[in-house]
């Protein structure tokens, strides 16, 4: 299986971002993307959105992937804008306080300025954090992301039951791809365009129960490896993918201590001293 | 200089908490430091509880109740941890997939390392130099997906070598690599012995052990050590028979014959064993011109997958009746081929024909009324709950006569002779019975040949022989093509008469296996290896292919 033909890159590619240790994206993509969920301020949100359109031309990614990823979110987002809408034509003026700014309306509903503006900023914002994981997603391997929970404190168990699941996924959809076969072989018709996708979807099931009983399997002689080998030994590991830290890891991991201060000193003004605060608009 | 023991079991008797008999009973045995020790037995013996026992998995994961004792350089195993026996005795699980289980070369062989913390700059050297033991340092990078079934077990022994550990575990190093890369892995073993390790080897392909030498053989039988000796005594003893086991080839040969041997003498290896000469009667190979059916043809098929060519200009075509192997080593494109033949893959130029039908315009399901391909695993094909519920299955979709659905699958249970099973759930048969299950419900479909991936892979003697006499029976009594791909030697001398050989998605070879298994050069390109009727022959002054057709009549008139 060659590199960089799936979402998930099984070698770290060769870029700046690549390169970084798991230990510096990991807290770096978590600080950045609490800051796009907790803000509704384009100031923040523009310069993230930036970064990370520029970051993720520079990963060089599966350009049909990308696309695809992004007609589907694209469209995702809008529907939801357009039914937020629709559930509350006036949703603007519960973040902005002032009187409605009508622009027009479509029988009932009334278009506000307010209600626009907070939903651009909504779908923005949603936008961002898309393009934000997507930059995560392409420059991160599945060790890199071990490492980089472990050194979260998050126990080195679900670390690598995480690696594990990415290790494995590939095998188990190539027994899936099989076992299908064997049975299109006896009769059993799969093809998408001489039957309807529920009875497809009825027919994948059936496939489910096999497959799940040789993945089982499986899990016995995983475990036993890593018992074997000393896994849960002690309850600190290191890992081999981890380098020691070069200034571009010393630099992003500032970097990311910037970001994470800024987002705890953001939610402690907004909660404490400015608790009834608008959101920003550019017209005051 | 006296000999320090490694592993010493005393009374030693084992049950697993959830089974109600022991496992092992009163097992004494002693492994010395640096010996190399063969394990055999059949399935369910009790050997592969014998290796948990020795690698701490009992009693630290497995629980069970132990009496007598385990005693691991010195100590009982109950006073160490799993870590602390892996420090002197690596373990190289059977399957070599599962048990890889970092993301790279280099990530799986540190594994064991990154456990005990250590430092990147010492892991990177320890990596390095634990991958040049095994040859696997030009593939650090490298992700499983990537490797051979060789390299990967490769790596596992990589990942068990740091800090001179003192012993390794070998369970079934043999059981999924084809001959070349059976005999590598067992010269590295030797070398590593050479190297002042014990080895300990627990196989059932016993003779593929025995290109190296072993200083010891052990055979297990229902959980208890029936044999504790050299190889030499064992061979004499007879005892492989009883213990269903296969005994090496040239012994088997040499008694087909009828030859007595001196139990004075040696008898393994061969070159010093000394027999009396034999006499074998003329014989001319008869070409049996098959004039049954064509039912399979392939005309100059060529396949390639990311640009690069898996089959190239293959032709060849297939009678009814005809058993054939299609032998070559991995990546030879033996499977490639089944799934072109199968409809499953499609040729890039090249037309396939079954029963003078182009397959082209066929769909898989279409061709799979002709073709029945039996994959290797029959886990993976069984999708019903009952016997009976996963025959039906392919019969429901292609037929709606219910008499005639009920008649069918009343001849095939009786075919496949698993008619007293017919309402036995699944999972309450044994693999051979899996398998017979998997050949029954495509047999269910009255196909024209049926192609069968390593039918016996894993398998031990006994249940190897099973499955290939019921599909010898099943030959009999059908007119159907049998095609085995396999790299098993004998499975191939003794259960088929023609045989394709590929390599490199080139048909090297296509006619009487005899002819192509006492072929040296034919076997050499295709990684393939020479049984020890070669030798035999070129010992004895026999024509080899004369003395390969003498075994291969004699095997089928005693059958």
């Amino acid at each position: 299986m060659a590199n960089n033909t799936m979402l998930i890159n099984f070698k770290p590619s060769d870029t700046f971002l690549g390169r970084l240790n798991g230990s510096v994206k990991v807290p770096l993509f978590v600080a950045l993307l609490i800051a796009v969920l907790m803000s509704f301020d384009l100031r923040i949100l523009f310069p993230i959105l930036v970064v990370s359109v520029i970051s993720l031309r520079s990963l060089h990614p599966n350009k049909t992937i990308v696309k695809a990823s992004l007609i589907f979110f694209v469209t995702l987002n809008a529907l939801n804008i357009v039914l937020f809408w629709l559930v509350d034509p006036n949703i603007g003026s519960v973040y902005i306080s002032g009187d409605p700014t009508p622009l027009t309306s479509i029988g009932s509903y009334v278009l506000t300025l307010e209600s626009v503006w907070y939903l651009s900023v909504r779908f923005f914002k949603i936008f961002t954090s898309f393009i934000l994981s997507l930059v995560f997603i392409f420059s991160i391997t599945p060790s890199q992301l071990a490492a980089g929970l472990a050194s979260m404190k998050v126990p080195p168990k679900i670390a690598a039951i995480i690696s594990l699941t990415f290790r494995f996924i590939p095998d188990l959809a190539n027994d899936f791809q099989n076992m299908k076969l064997s049975l299109q072989a006896r009769g059993l018709e799969l093809d998408a365009k001489k039957i309807s996708p529920i009875e497809r979807l009825k027919r994948n099931v059936t496939l489910l129960i096999p497959f799940l009983l040789t993945s089982f399997n499986k899990v016995e002689v995983v475990a036993n490896a890593l018992d074997l080998r000393g896994f849960g030994h002690q309850k600190k590991r290191t890992y081999y993918v981890e380098h020691a830290p070069t200034n571009s890891d010393r630099l992003m991991k500032g970097l990311a201590w910037i970001v994470a201060l800024s987002v705890i000193g953001y939610l402690v003004y907004m909660n404490t001293l400015a608790p009834t605060q608008d959101m920003w608009v550019y017209w005051r | 200089m006296t000999k320090r023991s490694f592993i010493q079991f005393n009374n030693f008797t084992f049950r697993y908490d959830s089974q109600r008999e022991p496992t092992l009973y009163d097992i004494n045995l002693t492994i010395y430091e640096g010996e190399k020790v063969l394990i055999l037995g059949q399935s369910g013996s009790g050997k592969s509880t014998l290796m948990h026992c020795m690698n701490g998995l009992i009693p630290f994961s497995y629980k069970g109740e132990i009496q007598g004792e385990c005693i691991i350089m010195d100590k009982p195993s109950t006073s160490l941890s799993l870590f602390k026996i892996g420090q002197q005795l690596g373990s190289i699980l059977q399957d070599s997939d599962a048990q890889f289980v970092a993301l790279s070369v280099a990530e799986d062989v540190a594994f064991v390392l990154e456990n005990q913390n250590f430092t990147k700059p010492v892991m990177v050297e320890k990596v390095k130099e634990a991958t040049s033991k095994v040859g696997m340092h030009d593939f650090l990078a490298q992700v499983p997906f990537q490797l051979s079934g060789g390299q990967k077990q490769k790596v596992a022994l990589a990942g068990v070598l740091h800090d001179d550990v003192k012993g390794l575990l070998f369970d079934e190093p043999l059981a999924s690599l084809d001959p070349q890369s059976a005999k590598a892995a067992i010269e590295l073993i030797d070398e590593l012995h050479e190297s002042g390790k014990t080895m300990i080897i627990i196989e059932h392909r016993f003779e593929d052990v025995l290109i190296k030498p072993v200083d010891r053989v052990v055979v297990m039988h229902e959980g208890r050590i029936v044999f504790d000796g050299d190889v030499d005594t064992l061979l004499k003893t007879r005892l492989c028979l009883r213990y269903g086991l296969r005994e090496p080839l040239y012994l088997q040969a040499l008694s087909t014959f009828k030859v007595k041997l001196d139990t004075q003498k040696i008898w393994h290896p061969l070159h010093s064993l000394r027999f009396p000469s034999f006499t074998l009667p003329a014989i001319t190979y008869e070409e049996v011109v098959n004039h049954e059916e064509e039912v399979l043809r392939l005309n100059h098929v060529s396949f390639q997958y990311d640009e690069r060519p898996l089959i190239k200009d293959v032709s060849f075509s297939i009678r009814r009746g005809e058993r054939i192997a299609l032998m070559g080593e991995n990546g030879a494109g033996k499977s490639t081929i089944a799934k072109l033949a199968s409809g499953i893959l499609r040729p890039l130029s090249g037309n396939i024909h079954v029963k003078d039908q182009d397959i082209n315009g066929m769909s898989i399901a279409q061709i799979g009324l002709h073709i029945g391909y039996v994959m290797q695993n029959p886990n993976q094909m069984i999708v019903k709950q009952s016997v009976e519920e996963e025959i039906l299955f392919a019969l429901r979709l292609r037929h709606t006569d219910e008499a005639f659905i009920q008649e069918r699958l009343l001849e095939v249970l009786i075919m496949t002779d698993l008619k007293s099973m017919r309402r036995w759930p699944v999972n309450a048969l044994s693999y051979g019975q899996k398998k017979r299950l998997t050949v029954a419900s495509i047999l269910a479909l009255s196909p024209d040949v049926l192609i069968l991936d390593e039918p016996t892979a894993g398998q031990d003697y006994a249940h190897y022989t099973e499955i290939m006499s019921f599909l010898q029976s099943l030959h009999e009594s059908t007119n159907l093509a049998f095609v085995f791909i396999t790299h098993d030697m004998h499975l191939a001398m003794e259960y088929t008469d023609r045989a394709l050989v590929f390599s490199k998605g080139s048909l090297i070879y296509d006619g009487p296996t005899y002819k192509a298994l006492s072929n040296d050069a034919l076997l050499n390109q295709a990684s393939l290896r020479p049984t020890s009727l070669l030798e035999l022959a070129t010992l004895s002054g026999h024509d080899p292919a004369t003395l390969a057709l003498h075994f291969i009549k004699e095997f089928n008139h005693g059958q």
